[in-house]
């Protein structure tokens, strides 16, 4: 019987790994470099090399511009918004009161459905024929018109409101689990030595969960940046063109257009957009004083 | 398959089929030895059969397999009741002792498909829009049932092609026929977009009761009219289908340009016989002019807006089920049925499908297609398959088109369905004393459709979702119209170099 060492033991467990891995994700990204450098014509059946051609077209598409500035709006909209839900929920659920179990269990609901119904569920609280806010805002008289939400100036707003929504639970409980490590005793001390309110948050609450803020911004910034679904089932990216995130330009050229090499550099420049996002986050909220 | 198959297929047919055939004389049996040639897999003279006929002759070795086949064919299909599809395949399989799965593929359809062949897999029939099944073809995914070469390599037609095209709507089947005058499929359903349908409760209301517009201009004159009366309960006059996705304004740019041009395959004012584009930013081009007056609803707040933030119909078909909304560009004939469905609208009954005139005819062909491709699990069993699901079953009765057409309102190539008794019963039960002028109307419809002859090639599919993103600028006044129409046609330039040019 052979016997392995740690390292032989490691290797076995590894291998099979790092081939799913190679072939899941490593392959794939890969891949799709080389579209991006190529003009892909599936119809002629030819792949020219065409070096950095994609993206420079790309960088100068009018298309490409509008909607890497919605999506930057849509994604700080959207983090913003979690990252205060988060700490206010987080902070209101982790008070003692009766029916905390419950309302727990309720908060978690939004992150439970999917963006597809999310969107939906959007469409008929927005809809400005059919919509729920609508039909309270006519009934306790704050309108006598009724409001077409998703065809105002506004429209990213609301997506990113309805998104927030979606995705703040789970940052609610990132940061509900910090909270539940903060010893009792420092905000008693803190409140001995006669800190307020906000130099407790800022001393001791901030501390705490600073990584689980960390963690629920960035999950937040790749989510947001990545979604298709909310934008494609409320808006379709109108009114006009001006909710077209880039992701969801990308799907239509990619999988609609099937403008493949053109698709892939798209979304190499969506990537090292978000790894520019991510690394600036990493800086902002690790920094230690 | 077994060498007993093979031989029930050549051998001659029973008694009972043997006196049918004498009965129907030398011609079908000519097309008879033509047919059980072709079955054979040997390659077969093409047998001239005169057409149109008002019955279509049987003959085939249309007899279930003795032995259920153990490698089952496979079906690939999109999403749409595929609980009929499925119900299909079974009778299908029990007619024929047959073994067919099928595999539904939910999103993105059109890649998913193509993707499955270049990675080389089998499938023996999939469903198909014209530009698709057009592309396919040239492409060398999928063959004609008519036969020919692909790639070098021989194939044999469907036994009875020329019963089949002899059936067919002659509209449709110009529509179905590529440019080497060979059908790219066979009829799964076949509609018009958009459909005008009229809220007649509104009409009446506004004092218009009975007055349908005949032409697009027609249409919208009337719009600001009922804008003017603002009759009560009407929200908006008109709901569109001017909706971001390719199957949105791209379709019903083309849809409006055929109908007021009077140019149903499009040659004389949006792409020639060559695909190369010949509209322009110009006034008086019926492009530009149409882009305008759509601009000039939008602006005249005449429209639903919510049509204007969707990628699909359903914002605007949920707009005009509340009842509020005088006139909708329906998706598809078929979406009458829904709208005069009194669980889902609320104009249910008072609703009526505006019919085509000598003036003008409305919408552009919608369109799905059996498609037969090259690289199948079994030459004969996918054969089989296909006639019968894109023509006729083992006892020669149309029977797809026909359960479609019950279930949901789809039409068919073959107008004989819409002289079926059992198909009008189903209607009427919705339809009530609206069923005949609705049947007339349908048919006018896909007399008269636009069937853009520009499908036929594939700078058609790209163009399309980024002309509808064009388009969507355009209407909300984030560009210009002029701006629009010439980026489409820039568009439509480089897309021709890049298919049909060097």
């Amino acid at each position: 019987m052979v016997k392995l060492s740690d390292t032989g033991v490691a290797i076995v467990l590894l291998t099979p790994l790092i081939f799913l891995q190679m072939a899941l994700s490593i392959y794939p990204m890969v891949y799709s470099i080389w579209m991006s450098v190529t003009d892909i014509n599936l119809f002629k059946g030819t792949a020219e090399f065409v070096g950095g051609a994609q993206y420079v077209k790309a960088l100068t598409d009018p298309f490409v511009r509008d909607s890497t500035i919605v999506t930057i709006r849509f994604v700080a909209e959207v983090t913003i918004i979690v990252i205060l839900l988060g700490i206010g929920v987080a902070l209101f659920l982790n008070e003692s009161f009766k029916g905390r179990g419950i309302l727990r269990v309720l908060v978690i609901a939004p992150w439970a459905i999917s963006e597809f119904a999310t969107a939906s569920i959007g469409r008929y609280l927005y809809s400005g024929t059919y919509g729920f806010f609508n039909s309270i805002l006519l009934r306790v008289g704050l309108i006598n018109q009724v409001i077409d939400f998703l065809n105002t100036p506004f429209t990213v707003e609301f997506i990113a409101l309805l998104y927030a929504w979606h995705f703040a639970p789970l940052v609610i409980f990132f940061v509900l689990a910090g909270l539940q490590t903060i010893p009792a005793d420092l905000y008693k001390q803190a409140k001995i030595d006669g800190a307020g309110s906000t130099w407790r948050f800022r001393l001791i609450t901030f501390p705490f969960i600073r990584y689980a803020l960390l963690m629920g911004a960035i999950l937040a910034l790749i989510e947001a940046a990545r979604t298709i679904d909310v934008v494609f089932v409320l808006t379709g990216g109108g009114p006009g063109m001006t909710s077209v995130t880039l992701t969801y330009l990308i799907y239509k050229v990619f999988f609609v257009s099937r403008r493949l090499s053109y698709g892939a550099a798209q979304s190499w420049i969506l990537m090292i957009g978000l790894m520019v996002g991510i690394t600036a986050y990493f800086l902002i909220l690790s920094r230690r004083k | 398959m077994t060498s007993k198959e093979t031989d029930k297929r050549s051998n001659p047919p029973d008694e009972e089929k043997r006196e049918y055939l004498k009965t129907v004389g030398g011609l079908v049996a000519g097309l008879a030895v033509g047919g059980a040639a072709a079955w054979l897999g040997k390659p077969a003279e093409r047998v001239e059969v005169p057409g149109p006929t008002v019955t279509t002759p049987y003959y085939g070795p249309w007899e279930p397999y003795e032995t259920k086949p153990e490698t089952p064919l496979e079906w690939v299909h999109w999403g749409y009741r595929p609980d009929i599809i499925t119900e299909n395949i079974s009778v299908f399989n029990q007619q024929n002792n047959e073994n067919v799965i099928e595999e539904m593929i939910a999103a993105d359809y059109q890649p998913m498909v193509e993707t499955k062949w270049m990675a080389g897999e089998a499938f023996d029939c999939v469903y198909g829009n014209d530009y698709m099944a057009f592309r396919w073809r040239a492409l060398g995914y999928t063959r004609s049932p008519e036969g020919g070469e692909v790639g070098g390599v021989y194939y044999e037609p469907l036994p009875f092609i020329e019963w089949i095209k002899a059936d067919m709507f002659p509209s449709v089947r110009k529509a179905y026929t590529g440019e080497d005058g060979k059908l790219a499929g066979l009829t799964y359903f076949v509609s018009a977009v958009p459909a005008m349908v009229a809220n007649d409760i509104i009409l009446e209301e506004a004092g218009m009761a009975g007055e349908y517009p005949k032409t697009w201009s027609e249409l919208y004159d009337m719009c600001r009219e009922l804008k003017k009366k603002a009759p009560s309960g009407m929200i908006k006059p008109y709901v569109p289908r001017f909706f971001n996705a390719y199957w949105g304004s791209p379709w019903d740019i083309t849809a409006e340009v055929s109908n007021i041009a009077k140019d149903p395959d499009l040659t004389k004012t949006m792409w020639d016989k060559d695909f190369g584009c010949i509209f322009d930013a110009a006034p008086g081009d019926p492009v530009y002019e149409t882009i305008k007056n759509w601009r000039s609803l939008v602006k005249d707040d005449l429209i639903e807006g919510a049509v204007l933030t969707a990628s699909s119909t359903t914002p605007g078909e949920e707009a005009f089920y509340t009842g509020k909304y005088a006139f909708i560009g329906s998706h598809g004939i078929y979406g009458y049925w829904s709208i005069m469905d009194p669980a889902k609208c609320q104009a249910a009954g008072r609703c009526t499908l505006i019919p085509p005139t000598s003036k003008q005819n409305w919408g552009v062909i919608d369109t799905g297609l059996y498609c037969w491709p090259v690289n199948v699990t079994d030459e004969e069993r996918a054969k089989r398959l296909i006639q019968w699901l894109g023509w006729k079953t083992n006892e020669g009765k149309i029977y797809t088109a026909k359960k479609w057409a019950i279930e949901e309102f789809l039409h068919s190539a073959y107008p004989a369905v819409y002289e079926d008794e059992e198909v009008k019963a189903a209607w009427a039960t919705r339809l009530g004393d609206k069923l005949d002028h609705t049947i007339k109307a349908s048919s006018g419809y896909l007399a008269g459709m636009g069937i853009p002859w520009i499908r036929r090639s594939p700078l058609y599919g790209e163009w399309m979702d980024t002309a509808a993103d064009y388009m969507a600028k355009a209407l909300t006044g984030e560009t210009s119209v002029e701006e629009c129409v010439t980026s489409m046609r820039d568009l439509s330039d480089e897309l021709w170099q890049k298919f049909h040019g060097g």
